[in-house]
């Protein structure tokens, strides 16, 4: 009885990642980088203001990886904030990825927790969006998501690297509107979703609760309560008998 | 040293909040969380867009970033292209910005 053999159930061969769909997310996230970059830099320029040395500023881009998180925790500490107060403060402003994040998760269960574990490192809001599409319509769309991730990873580095070579070089990116590049290129990606009438919905909630909630709360909690508002609206638009069709 | 420390917990605290709701196990199965999941998109990219189009730095501002979202809008809805888009709205608001200097 002991030659029973073991049951045979191969663990399914690892699926090879698609390197080509890895390239087309790279390419994808090109337009983002314009918006990034300045950002990096700025960032850079700041955190070398506040008394950080270059080799921390490159620590933190490439560990940390949150722009918004990196220019709180150098504003927090160089106005002599406890370490306690900038834990809260990444932990609030990093708040809003759980949402993007968590609405991810049923896309990507077929692959090895590995591989997610990866894919989570260099996530960003931008990632998200750029890859959203993919993601849902392709079974190695997560291959898009890392070529996303790694695009926007070595933008974001790369300009805090420019940001230490030429302090003090460049004026505020405000000034010509070079950050208005990110918020364009997510307006071009959000036209293509405005296709029912609850997804119109779900957008003016979106931005009508993002916006009064940016008037009057410091923060990034506008993107947090906006997304939630927005999909809470959506979802009960779409119930509505008479808002079926388009 | 404790600026090292200091950027290695914030490193942990970012990576946890971005790797724990993607490696938790979950299918949307129940039709209204399926039904609410079609909607995060359009909901995050407005909350995205709007504060940055028609609120930047914390006040409202009827100005040349306004214009610039407008016509990008409107490139965006005609064309579907990214870049085409990104370019109007640069150019709108350069061009706002030179005519009536603010």
């Amino acid at each position: 009885m002991s030659s029973i053999p073991a049951p045979s159930h191969p663990a399914p061969a690892a699926e090879a990642i698609d390197w080509p769909e890895v390239w087309r997310g790279f390419k994808a996230a090109f337009p983002v980088w314009f918006g990034i970059a300045p950002f990096g830099v700025a960032a850079a320029l700041g955190s070398i203001a506040s008394g950080f040395s270059p080799l921390q500023v490159l620590g933190m881009s490439a560990l940390v990886y949150a722009g918004a998180v990196q220019v709180a925790a150098v504003q927090l500490l160089g106005a002599g904030a406890s370490w306690m107060a900038v834990m809260l403060a990444t932990f609030l402003i990093h708040a809003r990825m759980f949402v993007p994040s968590g609405a991810f998760a049923p896309h990507l269960r077929h692959l090895s927790r590995w591989y997610r574990a990866v894919l989570a490192f260099a996530f960003v809001d931008a990632s998200y969006v750029l890859s959203l599409g993919r993601v849902m319509e392709y079974r190695r769309g997560a291959d898009f998501l890392l070529g996303v991730n790694i695009s926007l990873y070595v933008c974001w580095n790369a300009s805090t690297l420019a940001g230490l070579w030429f302090q003090g070089a460049l004026g505020a990116t405000t000034a010509w509107g070079l950050d208005l590049v990110i918020p364009l290129s997510f307006l071009a990606l959000a036209v293509p979703h405005l296709r029912t009438r609850a997804a119109v919905t779900a957008a003016v909630a979106g931005g009508a609760a993002a916006l009064a909630i940016h008037l009057w709360v410091p923060g990034s909690w506008h993107i947090l309560a906006g997304t939630l508002a927005g999909t809470a609206a959506g979802a009960w638009m779409e119930g509505r008998p008479w808002a079926r069709g388009s | 040293m404790g600026t090292w420390l200091i950027i290695a917990a914030m490193a942990a605290v970012t990576y946890v909040l971005r790797a724990v709701p993607m490696l938790v196990e979950w299918r949307a199965d129940h039709p209204l969380v399926e039904r609410a999941l079609r909607y995060v998109a359009p909901a995050i990219l407005a909350a995205l867009v709007v504060p940055d189009v028609l609120a930047h730095g914390g006040r409202v501002d009827g100005g040349p970033r306004l214009w610039a979202g407008v016509a990008a809008a409107v490139v965006a809805w005609r064309t579907r292209n990214t870049a085409l888009t990104i370019v109007v709205g640069m150019a709108v608001f350069a061009g706002l910005r030179w005519r009536f200097g603010q």
